[in-house]
């Protein structure tokens, strides 16, 4: 297995995201999310995860990306909004040294973990051995998520919608 | 390709979330700084669930879509709701519950 297709996805959702997090306009930056999500379903799929790949673009690339470009055009942010939307380095202190922390507590670990396991059974990360998993040991939770679903959508309506008075 | 590279590309997205969501104050682009961190967990669940050759990452991982498409919409419509009583999308102007 050559390094090569992991190398351009990694890239591809690397620089997705930190185009996400400094571009000034958030539709550029939604854009740049669904780059991000395409590349890491690429690596989901090189990491034999079918469903999860197919979930990754359905769901994020899909639904949740144009869910938020839907609420930015929706939104229709006037211009002085948007203008006084800058960028200010001052305060990317904080949140460097949150991830550089972060980078230090992973640095040493990351250098012990070991190789994958050059075999896979063959059925590995395919819809139906996810999906028996899903259905039989993990049924409740998969229940009580149907239940967390319902009352998401019920709140986004009742929070979306225009009060009567 | 080794485990730590997908490891590794996981931390740094994960940084890169968590700089963003720290970092901005378009509450659209914290929200997506938020979707970020999800997924940078969900590559890593992914990697080692291959590591292990144990499909149960996968479903944490789907339970961790299904929790960010919910999250989404709900803060996404959190957000309509202040943006009509603020006309702003500034966290910093969010501070009805600090007053």
């Amino acid at each position: 297995m050559t390094g090569l297709p992991f190398y351009i996805f990694a890239l591809i959702s690397a620089i997705g995201a930190v185009l996400t997090v400094t571009r000034k306009n958030p539709l550029t930056g939604a854009l740049c999310l669904a780059l991000t999500m395409i590349g890491l379903a690429g690596l989901f799929l090189l990491l034999h995860g079918y469903l999860v790949f197919v979930l990754q673009i359905l769901v994020y690339a899909g639904a949740v990306v144009v869910l938020i470009i839907f609420v930015i055009m929706m939104l229709n942010i006037r211009e002085p909004v948007v203008r006084l939307q800058r960028l200010y380095w001052k305060r990317a202190l904080p949140g460097g040294v949150l991830s550089l922390v972060l980078l230090y507590l992973l640095w040493r670990p990351l250098q012990n973990i070991p190789d994958f396991p050059p075999s896979i059974s063959d059925s590995f990360g395919t819809v139906e051995r996810v999906g028996v998993e899903i259905f039989t040991r993990y049924a409740f939770p998969f229940e009580v998520l149907s239940l967390v679903l319902l009352i998401a959508i019920v709140g986004a309506v009742v929070l979306a919608k225009k009060s009567e008075d | 390709m080794q485990l730590s590279h997908y490891i590794a590309l996981s931390a740094f997205l994960f940084m890169v979330g968590i700089f963003g969501f720290v970092w901005r104050r378009n509450f659209l682009i914290v929200l997506m700084s938020v979707e970020l961190m999800l997924n940078a967990v969900n590559l890593a669940l992914v990697a080692f669930a291959r590591y292990w050759d144990n499909p149960e990452g996968h479903v944490f991982t789907f339970f961790v879509i299904a929790l960010a498409a919910a999250e989404a919409a709900v803060g996404l419509s959190i957000l309509i709701v202040i943006y009509r009583q603020r006309e702003s999308v500034d966290v910093g102007d969010f501070r009805r519950l600090r007053e």
